[in-house]
């Protein structure tokens, strides 16, 4: 979801910044202390490569096709932490380069998209598992990692009337309350996470055993 | 030196604008913003202007009509929200025409690579994304099948996985060569 400036608080995306980039500085050293002089052009590569699979539209029964976001792949084939860095670099060059998503919303997406999708995609496929097939397990892990993101930008966006209004208590920002924005952005995102989730399961066969 | 200090000038106006919830300061903001493009030297500030409105507009609109279908007396907060929004859209734009990014982030010299390559690596996959949907598009007459588009995920996803692998091999070999390291 792309979240244009200017719906987003400052006092909502500063200390989302701020968090942000510690969970980031932190990703990058775990990252660096695996891989020392590969770092730099694997990490590129990598985020080429996830800039790449938000770009394909993934096939849905019934003939349509939604646009995935590739965090579960990433997060199972590399994980969450290295799918944490890659992406978010994806996410920055978005709204800085190509000029889509805002710089203000740039940290919510990272942290929503980014950082909580590739967390929730990694442990869910870890708990699948142990009771589920592996597709099921795959599927299931693309599918609620796009729900959480979902759920955590809409909890972001949802806050904004209750904590920012003018005098006379009308929004200064984000103007629709919890009770509207969740089900508005959770359920057309049930569509993307199928999506979502058929991708994981297609690229996570053909990749497996590659790496 | 320059590309710095309009970062931290950028840096204060996104703060000074997304604090700013008053009509009047946002219309004159924006019509400040026009005049500095009018007078820049910036290039093609008709398709900047464009740019600037197409990011912004879609969810903006959809958003602030929205709740102005809801609430009647809200034109006051549809012109704030749009304006706001519009004037830091155009305010980015602008910035990211007159600024070198790569320069103003090259206080870190990882961070200033890492943004060459990934940025260059992702120009190189799109165009070669749409080269494989050319493919796909001439070789098949009517839509394809779910099977095909399925196996062409798979191919494609094949394809740029290993793709990345060779070329961050290859660059950091280029990169070992040429002093990066300091080895």
């Amino acid at each position: 979801m792309h979240i244009p400036d200017g719906f987003l608080a400052p006092q909502v995306y500063i200390p989302a910044y701020l968090v942000d980039i510690g969970l980031l500085f932190y990703a990058f050293k775990r990252f660096k202390k695996n891989l020392k002089e590969e770092t730099i052009p694997y990490l590129a590569s990598l985020s080429a490569f996830s800039f790449i699979i938000m770009s394909i539209a993934i096939p849905l029964p019934g003939g349509t096709s939604v646009h995935g976001l590739g965090v579960a792949s990433l997060s199972l084939l590399f994980g969450p932490w290295t799918a944490f860095l890659s992406i978010s670099l994806v996410l920055f060059l978005q709204a800085t380069i190509f000029g889509e998503g805002g710089i203000t919303s740039f940290p919510i997406n990272s942290l929503s998209i980014a950082f909580l999708g590739s967390l929730c995609a990694y442990y869910t496929y870890l708990i699948a598992k142990r009771y589920l097939e592996d597709k099921a397990s795959l599927f299931l892990s693309g599918f609620l990692s796009t729900l959480m993101s979902a759920f955590a930008v809409a909890l972001v966006l949802g806050i904004h009337p209750y904590l920012f209004k003018d005098t006379f208590g009308k929004p200064l920002y984000f103007p629709f309350k919890l009770s509207l924005v969740l089900p508005a952005v959770l359920f057309p995102h049930i569509l993307v996470g199928i999506g979502e989730g058929i991708l994981t399961i297609i690229i996570l066969r053909a990749l497996r055993g590659r790496i | 030196m320059r590309d710095k200090l309009l970062m931290l000038l950028y840096l204060f106006c996104l703060l000074y604008l997304s604090f700013s919830s008053h009509i009047y300061t946002l219309l004159i903001a924006l019509v400040l913003l026009l005049v500095f493009l009018i007078l820049s030297p910036i290039e093609k500030k008709l398709k900047l202007l464009k740019h600037a409105f197409l990011s912004f507009s879609l969810f903006s609109f959809f958003i602030s009509f929205s709740y102005l279908l809801f609430n009647q007396k809200a034109l006051d907060y549809f012109l704030m929200i749009n304006l706001r929004s519009f004037d830091l859209s155009l305010l980015t734009f602008i910035f990211l025409r007159m600024v070198n990014l790569y320069r103003a982030f090259d206080f870190s010299k990882t961070l200033s690579f890492l943004l060459v390559m990934a940025v260059g690596n992702a120009i190189t996959y799109n165009r070669l994304l749409k080269d494989f949907k050319d493919a796909i598009r001439s070789r098949t007459l009517q839509k394809p099948e779910r099977k095909t588009l399925v196996a062409f995920t798979k191919r494609l996803s094949l394809f740029f996985f290993e793709k990345s692998i060779n070329t961050s091999r290859e660059v950091q070999e280029a990169m070992r060569s040429r002093g990066f390291y300091n080895d």
